[in-house]
């Protein structure tokens, strides 16, 4: 049995132009109960909400959630056994470090030694040993952020939500913290729902993703799949980048480009590859690099195929007799690469 | 180097009035609380203790008299105010909670609403309490036509009037420093509070209310220092028998003709305000800082 | 820098606006204590612009002059104020007592003990202080023993927020001058007020509004009162039996007044019977001018509470300079007003 389940959740809001919009337009989600799961989507896809409403600061139109088989919608938000660090971290300013991490636990009455004990624990665990004195106005982003996530995990919650919690870091601690956090996720032994926008994020820290748009999952699945075999047009565009292509019963695209289709599920269909999933060969699709981006190993090529339609990313490994802008190309590609999309 | 010397040249016109609009009356009053009394009014230029001496019992018993009433007319005025800031606090807090929740338009318009009285003198408004409260006035007039009263309440020319008046006047000085620290709470730190298992009161006493006490002690400073020494309320409302120690400064130059005695009265008003707006502000950084 | 740039402006312009004006005169007032016809007749005979400030008592006015207020022409001070102001020698000599209208300015009304010739002041206007009473809530009142018994059977009575009419009002009911620096005398005053002091609703200027609506039955207040009751037959004024108080302010010209001959020429226009009388009729008080006395609405000649039977004038009592001894009435008035 999993940990959380979320049954048909629905939660519709009023515009501020008098119209209504679904936030969450019937969700299915379960948790296992060591799982790092993330819900990821552009904003306004109700993945805030939905964790929201795990923590009880948003209420269900319909629906149920339950964790361990109880009834969440039935428990004020103080009395569920979730914790959750916040994209602010929303530590109290009039509280020492100790006293923030210790919050939980001072507020169901234990003891101040014993809190002590627990709130070092914590601290140990995110790396802040020895910080418990300091004012929360004395430290840096990054231990604020370590900060908010001691004072969330030291109750021992089952469950803990975590919501954009890097978007305020820059790029290397985020980097950083993204491998800290799914070390910190496998020695708890509890699950983490996370919510992010950056799809990077959600690759690189996630047992599984949930992508979700407007208000309803497009997919739910493990990170390689997610990227590999994207159900929809929409996954296949925000997850990483992709080259997509309609094609026809015989594999042809409008302009005449000519994919090798064994089993073609319509008479229409989408179909994509990755960039990498090209490769420059003697023969193949013809074309002229219109743009080429260095990304250091890596070089990404913008090429315009002759016979027309949409340019096509390619990558390819840089050297010394790498195309530039110009120049002619043949791209081939492996055939067992062409994902074909559902929708 | 440079830059402290614009910085200087910047603020000196500010000093400049500070010094000259603040400090020297302040001088002159404090100058003149150890002078004799003129006359006819004024001052004549010699020393004299007996000013301080008549409230706090060192008068000679012959040229003065020490007379107990005017520190129990002090302590009344610092009650009233101590008073007027609890009121204050409990009418404006829920209040001004309230007002932070609504939309952006409905919230202007309040704070509009809060700031309405300043539009008009205070003495119109408080002859507009007289009406109200008066035995033929508003208030009774609509009590006895609902059957909830009999005979008319004595409220007007009592403490309570005083009270009600101190209150109605500094509710909006209360109300704003209150709302720009409710307005500025992070509502994530109320939802953090409750995410770790505080109620609502837990909530309340450990998150809100040190995070909002800056704007408590600001507003409570404000009311408290004009509370202590208003007179005019008093006067109107209070049918100048609840007698407040800013009567006795104002009745000491217009009456009495004693100015030195009035400034050594204000001297001491300012002495207990200026002990109250430390304390206050120690407390607020210790607030800050904790 | 825009701010100060407009005020600076604002300054010029007020200052070309009055150097480019007429000639002014600068009245210094108790409020509503003058008929604004006289003024609007004065500027219309002379050219002279009148500006009107008002002040509410001796004390704040000779504070401020004293302070150095100037650009004032005219005071309008109580006669023991007006002593004082001369001691002091604030007042500038003017010789009104030898215009030619001065004949007709009783001889009883040069009440200034500094100045007993009115070489300096023009009496201006003269008046009582005495007991307002609404007939049907407290029954006829002849006095403060009749005030004090309406009182005791629940009727609402205030006094003036007034220092020393409050202590007058304790000296005359123990028989004492309202004068007395004897400490023994105020003592007794204090001890009197004190015991009705439980009567008292309030010490107010606010009475007479009250007294329309019936929210007071009577009230300490001065003649002048009587011009909000011309239409309401049951509220009467009463001469306390037990002697009252009189005030009569006189008209002084400024040692500091900027525009002395304006100054001049307006207390001998005051000096007009018909002037005076214009200030009697909205008034509703005493002059001093004993032609004007004739002049004045007939409903006014015809009561005797605001023209004075000579026989009423030998129990009323005007204040004087207290000197040092004024802070006997600060203490007693301070003892009063505290006491629960």
């Amino acid at each position: 049995m999993s940990l959380l389940s979320v049954r048909g959740a629905r939660r519709v809001f009023q515009t501020p132009e008098g119209g209504r919009l679904a936030a969450l337009d019937g969700v299915d989600l379960q948790v296992g109960a060591e799982e790092f799961v993330t819900l990821l989507g552009p904003s306004g896809c109700g993945k805030t909400t939905l964790l929201r409403a795990i923590s009880g600061f948003e209420a269900l139109d319909e629906g149920t959630i339950h964790l361990q088989g109880a009834d969440l919608l039935r428990l004020a938000p103080y009395r569920r056994p979730v914790n959750t660090v916040f994209q602010s971290y929303a530590l109290f300013g009039h509280m020492s470090v100790a006293r923030n991490v210790g919050y939980a636990l001072e507020v169901r009455g234990m003891g101040r030694a014993a809190r002590q004990a627990r709130v070092d624990e914590a601290l140990e665990k995110v790396g802040l040993s020895g910080l418990g004195a300091r004012a929360i106005g004395q430290l840096s982003g990054g231990q604020r952020q370590r900060v908010a996530l001691a004072r969330a995990i030291v109750a021992e919650p089952r469950l803990l939500l975590l919501d954009e919690p890097l978007s305020a870091l820059d790029r290397n601690l985020r980097q950083q913290m993204q491998l800290e956090l799914k070390a910190l996720q496998a020695r708890l032994g509890i699950a983490f729902v996370f919510v992010t926008h950056d799809q990077e994020e959600a690759l690189t820290m996630s047992d599984r993703v949930v992508v979700m748009r407007k208000g309803r999952i497009e997919q739910i699945g493990p990170p390689r799949e997610i990227y590999r075999k994207p159900r929809t047009r929409f996954v296949a565009e925000f997850i990483g980048e992709t080259n997509l292509f309609d094609l026809d019963a015989q594999g042809r695209t409008p302009e005449g480009l000519i994919f090798a289709v064994p089993n073609p599920p319509a008479a229409r269909f989408t179909a994509c590859l990755r960039p990498s999933d090209f490769h420059l060969a003697e023969q193949g699709i013809a074309g002229v690099v219109t743009k080429v981006v260095y990304l250091g190993a890596d070089l990404h090529l913008y090429v315009q195929p002759k016979v027309g339609g949409p340019e096509l990313r390619v990558t390819a490994r840089d050297h010394a007799a790498a195309p530039v802008v110009g120049a002619e190309v043949h791209l081939g590609h492996d055939p067992e690469a062409l994902h074909l999309l559902e929708a | 180097m440079r830059q402290s010397t614009f910085l200087a040249a910047l603020l000196a016109p500010a000093t400049l009035f500070l010094g000259v609009f603040f400090l020297g009356p302040l001088l002159i009053i404090a100058v003149f609380s150890l002078l004799t009394p003129g006359l006819y009014g004024g001052v004549e230029w010699s020393f004299y203790h007996q000013n301080y001496g008549r409230i706090f019992g060192w008068a000679d018993g012959i040229m003065e008299i020490y007379e107990p009433v005017y520190l129990q007319i002090l302590l009344r005025s610092l009650g009233f105010a101590a008073l007027t800031v609890g009121l204050c606090l409990v009418i404006c807090y829920p209040v001004a909670f309230w007002v932070a929740r609504l939309p952006p338009r409905a919230r202007l318009f309040c704070l509009f609403l809060v700031t309405l009285p300043f539009f008009s003198s205070l003495i119109v408004r408080l002859y507009a309490w007289l009406l109200i409260l008066k035995p033929s006035g508003l208030l009774n007039q609509t009590l006895l036509a609902t059957g909830l009263i009999q005979t008319p309440l004595e409220i007007l020319y009592t403490q309570s009037a005083v009270v009600l008046g101190l209150v109605y006047v500094m509710v909006p000085f209360m109300f704003l420093p209150l709302y720009s620290a409710i307005d500025n709470l992070d509502r994530s730190m109320v939802e953090a509070s409750m995410d770790l298992g505080a109620n609502r009161v837990q909530t309340f006493t450990k998150v809100v209310l040190p995070q909002t006490l800056p704007g408590i002690i600001g507003g409570a400073v404000i009311v408290f220092i004009p509370s202590v020494g208003n007179f005019i309320v008093p006067d109107v409302l209070g049918g100048a028998k609840g007698l407040m120690v800013g009567n006795l400064v104002e009745q000491q130059f217009l009456s009495a003709r004693n100015w030195p005695f009035g400034a050594a009265l204000a001297m001491i008003v300012m002495g207990v305000v200026l002990a109250t707006l430390l304390y206050a502000s120690a407390r607020a950084r210790s607030a800050a800082h904790a | 820098m825009k701010v100060y740039a407009l005020a600076l402006g604002l300054m010029a312009s007020a200052a070309s606006i009055q150097a480019a004006g007429a000639e002014t005169l600068a009245l210094y007032n108790w409020g509503d204590y003058i008929n604004p016809e006289i003024l609007a007749g004065f500027t219309a005979e002379t050219g002279i612009e009148v500006t009107l400030d008002t002040y509410s008592s001796n004390e704040e006015m000779l504070a401020k002059i004293q302070a150095g207020a100037t650009g004032y022409d005219i005071v309008f001070p109580s006669v023991h104020m007006n002593d004082i102001m001369l001691k002091l020698g604030l007042l500038e000599k003017t010789d009104i007592n030898l215009s030619p209208g001065f004949a007709a300015i009783d001889p009883a009304n040069l009440r200034s003990k500094e100045d007993p010739d009115s070489a300096y002041c023009l009496p201006y206007a003269w008046g009582t202080v005495g007991i307002f009473y609404n007939e049907k809530v407290t029954g006829p009142i002849t006095g403060w023993a009749d005030y004090f018994a309406a009182a005791e059977k629940g009727a609402k009575v205030t006094l003036l927020d007034d220092m020393r009419e409050v202590v007058a009002v304790g000296l005359i009911m123990t028989g004492k001058s309202v004068n007395s620096t004897d400490p023994a005398d105020l003592q007794g005053a204090v001890d009197y007020l004190l015991s009705q002091k439980s009567k008292v609703a309030a010490f107010t200027y606010d009475s007479m509004s009250m007294l329309t609506s019936g929210d007071i039955g009577a009230a300490h207040f001065f003649v002048g009162g009587n011009v909000f009751f011309t239409q309401t037959p049951d509220v009467k004024y009463v001469i306390p039996v037990e002697g009252a108080t009189m005030y009569q302010e006189n008209i002084c010209v400024l040692k500091t007044a900027p525009n002395k001959a304006a100054a001049k020429a307006f207390m001998e226009f005051y000096l007009r019977p018909e002037i005076a009388a214009l200030n009697v009729a909205q008034q509703f008080n005493g002059t001093a001018n004993v032609p004007a006395r004739d002049l004045v609405p007939d409903f006014i000649k015809q009561n005797p509470t605001i023209n004075v039977p000579a026989e009423t004038l030998t129990r009323l009592q005007i204040f004087e300079d207290l000197g040092a001894g004024l802070k006997l009435y600060d203490r007693a008035w301070n003892t009063i007003r505290t006491a629960q």
